[in-house]
């Protein structure tokens, strides 16, 4: 039996123990703390407009009432959070919200609150006491306009979802009872992962593990070592990912996937998934040396994209598609500014990058075939 | 072939004002603000030399930022006005804006490119489009960069030192101030070329122009760098009230608009998803041609100018991609930039037409189609004459009281009017000429008596104005804003387009007020069907612009604003509690002054039978600030200032006023600055917003002529400001002169040679 070398063993721990072990936990760590908008110990269940008695998204004018009711999921209702529209206007009302359990007669709880704190298409949490034994029950929320005139009121957005109830389980008790907390555990990743917007953005933090398997496919050479991480099993779909990849064009594939993934369908905004796909482009540019041109080339496709979603009415993708599109030109600007100086050589042209993309998906099809 | 260019130059100005070719006065938004008569014209040109002004309004406030910067643009309409009245001098102003665009780009494209074609259509681009036709055809504005950095370019990198594009860069320069939003906005064009221009000819700028350059710029430009200056220095909030004001609101817009070449404002013709989309499709195709050009040639004006768009692009869409946080944070560095999203494609205009020239260099014939194709979509929603936002409006048949109040010219002092619902309404007679709502832009003998404009005021005089919206116990007002009339409309329908917010429920409160007016005791009532006016019927007994209090109230908080308790006949004026003036009651003198009504800055006064052994408080009803003074003077200087006007007298403030006549720029003010006046330390705000002196025993035995006192109430500030003036004018005399001269002695040569 060959004998393996301490150097040879580091390496393969650091290749396949530690890179990604960072990987995965970059991967839950960034989900679980920075895409999720809520606490760590607190579950959201989104609702939907018809819980609202009288749904509307035109000015709250004085007097004037939102009523929405809905049952509780869960035991410890501590919050409700609403999503406005304040015109981009900051007014000068104040809403009086209260809520009760739809069968008793009085509010369980009730507060004014100022609304030029309500920020636009965001969701405002209104706190109040929390409720442990609330789970199946039905509650009665309103939200009352105090001086709401026209020209200078709050309206409910159009965002989904119109509004969340939130239930906030103590740190101690879950730490103190393993049952209850993998119960929690349970609940917190199914209500997460039934939001959309959770699944795509921990889906842009496990690029980079993505990436690097691929990569280290691709590189076949990994810090001195020579390694085959894919099973002869899948001897086929490696010889796609090989002859695709000999520029990396895989790996752009799958970030472009993604990025469309984001144009489509994720309606958040969240820094930190804006960074890392920014981020991986970078990397790519540098690992393939693609040209200025080939950023413009999809800032155009992303720009060309939005006339299509006006037409269709389809405007928050236009949106979205239109900030890709901004991103990708000023990267180009700025790799076209740095070719100019020769601080960079690229060599891969924005013709070629296309006919190579081209043949790639053609091989693709032939495979399949 | 230059027959046919200049067709086509023709037939693009007519056809881009044709709407307002037609007869009758264009008001829609701004374009209201144009003068309607001789009057008008005349208070707008004053307005340029004031450094406080209370032109429209009851109370005045420092122009600061403003100061002297509209005055060429002024000037430029008062010329026009007096060829061609106020229908004429509309259209002939826009008509010469587009030209003067026209030919300031064309001039510039020489540093640029080579091929006359090229050039011309490029011109077009630059002239006639969605951003030219917009602010209701103050279409000059567009004429400030190309012009500004084609005279900048000729005076530095020429040879000799040619005084005639000096002269020419400081037009331009007027131009560049004379909307403060374009001053930024501008900057972000104009600052990037010059940097440009100093690296491309790598040639170290002559010493001497550098001299001449900034010497000339500081004494021309002397008026506004000294009012603003002075607001800095007196760390007055009114400086910053454009910021504060942009400040308050996140402003928001699609992003995809950023790209989106065909946008307007003022008139928005280009409105709506179909404009999103074909604007954006030009822009499409204006980034293909970038991707297939060669982009050997001009490699640094190519980043440059794509530099710019894409900032432009980012200054639009800063509020959707950033936080509110990192949104305001740009806000506090470029408000003018960041805040309205239609403002930055301001920027765009110029980097995209030369950017648009060198990408098709080799490519004339496709820079023809995208340009001609691009030209004939702006040019087409200016030729839909049935467009509500372009109807114009035969003045001459305006109700008659609507006449009267707003337009008619008058030449006493205004009278301080409360207009319940704000001055502008959608009337009646709007609705039914099917025309944009008329906004009256001057107060005229009803002024309102509130300064309700975020952009002119701050603090407190600001914070009364915007709350006193809508209230009917107005009693109180008659002594802090010395108030004489309530107006309120009786023929409001809802708006038609934008417009003032008059919503059913307002309609409703406006007839609720009135029924609080009917039972008041104090007020009279003059009704028409376009308007209920109301006024204090012992109006013509008190004067509370300026006189003596006799008992003093000590309130930090407007609470007392917002009454009917105040007493006319107690004479009373309203202190901070920390002043303390000591006494509750003051002595009684009685008070003469002249006044102007086309000089806010000045009151001539005499205070008789005054005890020199009490204090006197003296109180001016005008915005506070550290540069009123009260100058004390002798009976001459008094006696200077010729009434013009009937004495009046006002029995309840023991007052006696006059009109004295025009002394614009008066440089004899100098002389009050060596006298003695009443320290600041005794200067402090009285009725809220105001100005209280209180001049002790001592002071009044020092100047006290038996027993009368005699002083100037002067903004100080105007003093300087008047000289600064005539040092510009002076200075741009001699430029000229010597500009003149220059070309004259060139031309001689050249015929010679």
């Amino acid at each position: 039996m060959k004998k393996i070398s301490p150097k040879l063993l580091l390496n393969y721990f650091i290749t396949w123990v530690l890179i990604p072990g960072m990987l995965i936990l970059f991967w839950i760590g960034f989900s679980l703390f920075f895409t999720s908008k809520y606490s760590l110990t607190v579950i959201a269940s989104p609702h939907e407009k018809n819980d609202f008695s009288s749904y509307k998204t035109t000015e709250l004018l004085a007097k004037q009432k939102l009523v929405a009711s809905f049952k509780a999921n869960e035991d410890n209702l501590g919050i409700v959070a609403v999503r406005f529209w304040n015109f981009q206007n900051i007014s000068d009302d104040s809403v009086i919200f209260r809520i009760k359990d739809k069968t008793q007669k009085n509010w369980f709880y009730q507060n004014t609150y100022k609304v030029n704190q309500f920020q636009p298409d965001q969701l405002f949490t209104f706190g109040f006491p929390i409720i442990d034994d609330s789970k199946g029950k039905e509650y009665l929320f309103e939200i009352e306009s105090i001086q709401g005139k026209t020209g200078d009121a709050i309206a409910l957005s159009k965002v989904y979802p119109p509004f969340v109830s939130q239930y906030q389980y103590p740190k101690e008790a879950l730490l103190a009872n393993k049952g209850q907390l993998f119960e929690f555990i349970y609940k917190k990743l199914y209500y997460s992962f039934s939001d959309r917007n959770f699944l795509i953005s921990s889906l842009v933090f496990l690029l980079p593990l993505i990436f690097y398997v691929f990569w280290c496919y691709l590189a076949r050479v990994v810090i001195g070592v020579s390694i085959n991480p894919l099973p002869r099993l899948f001897i086929e779909s490696r010889e796609i990912i090989s002859e695709s990849s000999k520029s990396g064009y895989i790996l752009f594939q799958i970030y472009f996937i993604i990025l469309l993934l984001l144009v489509f369908l994720f309606d958040e905004r969240n820094l930190y998934v804006s960074t890392l796909i920014i981020v991986l482009w970078v990397w790519l540019i540098k690992l393939c040396r693609f040209e200025g041109k080939v950023s413009y080339l999809l800032g155009i496709f992303f720009l060309t994209l939005c006339p299509i979603f006006i037409i269709f009415k389809l405007n928050d993708i236009a949106e979205r598609s239109a900030m890709w599109a901004y991103f990708f030109l000023v990267v180009g600007t700025l790799m076209a500014f740095l070719e100019s100086i020769k601080a960079i050589k690229p060599k891969v042209t924005y013709t070629a990058f296309l006919k190579q993309n081209y043949a790639s998906l053609k091989s693709y099809v032939n495979k399949g075939e | 072939m230059k027959i046919v260019a200049v067709a086509i130059v023709v037939l693009l100005l007519i056809l881009s004002n044709l709407y307002l070719l037609r007869s009758g006065f264009w008001f829609y938004k701004d374009a209201g603000y144009w003068p309607k008569n001789v009057f008008e014209v005349y208070l707008l040109v004053i307005q340029q030399f004031q450094a406080f002004t209370n032109t429209g309004y009851y109370l005045g406030f420092d122009q600061g930022l403003l100061s002297f910067t509209r005055i060429l643009y002024v000037s430029w309409i008062a010329v026009l006005f007096g060829l061609f009245g106020y229908v004429g001098s509309q259209v002939t102003y826009s008509i010469s804006g587009l030209l003067l665009v026209f030919f300031s780009f064309y001039l510039f494209s020489r540093i640029i490119f080579t091929d006359k074609k090229t050039r011309f259509v490029l011109t077009l681009l630059y002239t006639f489009n969605p951003l030219a036709y917009s602010l209701q055809g103050a279409t000059f504005y567009n004429a400030a960069i190309p012009l500004f950095l084609y005279s900048y370019h000729q005076f530095f990198y020429t040879n000799k030192t040619r005084f005639w594009f000096l002269f020419v860069n400081i037009i331009a320069g007027f131009m560049w101030v004379a909307y403060i939003r374009f001053f930024a906005l501008d900057m972000i064009v104009i600052a990037p070329f010059i940097i440009y221009f100093f690296f491309q000819y790598k040639k170290k700028l002559a010493y001497k122009k550098v001299l001449i350059y900034i010497t000339s710029y500081a004494l021309i430009f002397s008026p506004m760098i000294y009012s603003f200056g002075m607001q800095l220095v007196q760390r007055s909030a009114t400086a910053f009230n454009y910021a504060s004001v942009l400040g308050r609101f996140v402003a928001k817009d699609y992003s995809y608009n950023g790209f989106n070449i065909f946008q307007s404002s003022g008139a928005s013709l280009y409105n709506g998803s179909v404009w999103s989309v074909v604007g954006l499709l030009f822009f499409i195709f204006f980034l293909l041609l970038y991707l297939t050009g060669q982009l050997k040639e001009k490699r640094g004006l190519q980043f440059l100018c794509m530099g710019i768009i894409l900032f432009a692009i980012f200054a639009f869409s800063i509020g959707n991609i950033f936080d509110p946080q990192i949104y305001f944070f740009f806000l506090k560095l470029l408000p003018f930039v960041t805040n309205a999203p239609f403002w930055g494609l301001y920027i765009l205009l110029f980097p995209f037409t030369i950017l648009l020239g060198i990408i098709t260099l080799n490519r004339q014939k496709i820079l023809f189609w995208y340009v001609g194709l691009f030209i004939v979509c702006a040019v087409m929603p200016l030729l839909n004459l049935r467009d509500f936002q372009l109807q114009k409006y035969d003045l001459r048949t305006i109700p008659q009281p609507y006449y009267d109040y707003t337009i008619k010219p008058y030449s006493g002092l205004p009278e301080a009017t409360y207009y319940s619902f704000g001055v502008c309404w959608r009337a009646r007679y709007m609705e039914e000429a099917g025309v944009p709502t008329l906004c009256p832009n001057w107060g005229l003998q009803y002024s309102t008596a509130f300064l309700a404009d975020p952009r002119l005021t701050s603090g407190k005089t600001y914070d009364i104005a915007k709350t006193e919206n809508g209230y009917t116990d107005t009693d109180n007002f008659r002594v802090t804003h010395n108030l004489k009339n309530i107006i309120i409309p009786n023929d409001v329908v809802s708006p038609h387009g934008p417009g003032p917010i008059t919503s059913v429920r307002e309609i409703r409160q406006i007839e609720a007020s009135k029924k609080v007016f009917d039972v008041n005791p104090s007020l009279g009532k003059l009704r028409n069907d376009n308007f209920t006016h109301y006024y204090y019927k012992d109006k013509d007994d008190y004067d509370f612009l300026l006189y003596i209090p006799q008992s003093v109230y000590y309130q930090n908080d407007t609470r007392l604003l917002y009454e009917n308790s105040l007493k006319l006949a107690d004479v009373p004026v309203i202190l901070d509690k920390e002043t303390m003036v000591g006494s509750r009651s003051a002595q009684r003198g009685t008070l003469s002054y002249k006044a102007s009504p086309t000089n806010p800055t000045k009151y001539v006064i005499k205070i008789s039978d005054i005890d020199t052994a009490e204090p006197l408080l003296l109180q001016l009803n005008q915005t506070f600030s550290p540069s009123w003074r009260v100058v004390f003077v002798d009976k001459s200087q008094f006696e200077k200032y010729a009434c013009i006007t009937m004495l009046s007298r006002f029995i309840f403030t023991h007052s006696l006023r006059c009109q004295y006549g025009e002394n614009l720029l008066d440089l004899g003010d100098l002389s009050l600055l060596g006298k003695d006046s009443v320290s600041n330390d005794q200067h402090m705000t009285g009725n809220y917003v105001s100005n209280a002196w209180l001049i002790s025993p001592d002071i009044l035995k020092k100047h006290a002529v038996d027993t009368s006192l005699y002083a100037v109430i002067i903004y100080t500030k105007q003093i300087y400001y008047s000289v600064t003036i005539l040092i510009s004018f002076i200075t741009l005399l001699i430029l000229l002169v010597l500009s003149i001269i220059q070309e004259a002695k060139r031309l001689r040569r050249t015929s010679k040679a």
